[in-house]
């Protein structure tokens, strides 16, 4: 598990594309890639209830589809990421923020 | 410029406009509570407690779990709830421990997709999570670099 969690984090810490401007089907790209350097496989492959592996979108979470790219003027990306190695699981998640953010719900 | 993460014990001594500050807080004080002898309720009180202080509210359906030779194993971690309950936690046991807050409503929904949560009215919404091993030295964070 402390392997499966390390590259858990070192892909993570890869992510920090996470930016206004990305498409989101980059940073799957870029996930995809980092995992098979590391020749592990992430639950999205394993387990049919998580097609995906990474959440990322404005306001907390927002799929759209795969080519949305990240607003400019504000947003949020939270790459959530688990892997499989060796038979055992990592799993972590962060939150990334940029712009101006209001501190009630609401556009 | 996304803002990265903080990698440092008690979050990133940052305050960020939105519910990530808190939720990072709690992730951390979630994590001081995995002690040998202490009750998992232990753990969802402490995020709670940050959380909540700060003004916003855990996710109440999305919470933390067992891990190991499955992704998501028992036991079920809620991000709230009062101390001193659920099973004792013993040396070898592993959790991801993950606080989920909006800055309103904390129902949440799953998307079409079947990954991607969304909160209910839309409201801004932060997710931090670690895997974290109890060990006979204590707490070891497996996911941090």
């Amino acid at each position: 598990m402390e392997v499966a969690n390390r590259i858990v984090a070192e892909i993570l810490g890869g992510e920090r594309k996470v930016q206004p401007g990305i498409e989101t089907r980059e940073l799957d790209e870029l996930a995809e890639e980092m995992c098979r350097q590391r020749r592990v496989k992430p639950p999205s492959k394993a387990i049919a209830a998580i097609p995906g592996h990474l959440r990322v979108g404005e306001r907390g979470g927002g799929p759209r589809d795969s080519r949305t790219a990240l607003p400019q003027s504000r947003g949020r990306g939270e790459p959530g990421f688990g892997v499989k190695y060796e038979g055992y699981y990592g799993d972590a998640a962060i939150t990334w923020a940029w712009g101006k953010w209001a501190k009630k719900p609401g556009p | 410029m996304g803002m990265p993460p903080s990698r440092g014990r008690g979050g990133s001594g940052r305050k960020s406009p939105g519910p990530d500050y808190a939720t990072e807080e709690s992730l951390y004080a979630g994590i001081a509570k995995v002690k040998a002898g202490q009750r998992l309720s232990d753990i969802s009180h402490a995020v709670q407690t940050v959380v909540e202080g700060a003004g916003f509210g855990s996710s109440g359906s999305l919470w933390g779990h067992g891990i190991g030779r499955s992704l998501h194993e028992d036991p079920q971690i809620p991000n709230f709830g009062p101390p001193d309950r659920g099973p004792t936690m013993q040396v070898g046991m592993t959790f991801a421990i993950e606080p989920m807050t909006s800055m309103g409503s904390w129902q949440v929904r799953i998307l079409q997709d079947g990954w991607t949560a969304i909160t209910q009215d839309g409201s801004c919404a932060a997710h931090f999570e670690h895997s974290v091993a109890l060990t006979e030295n204590g707490v070891l964070i497996l996911s941090r670099l």
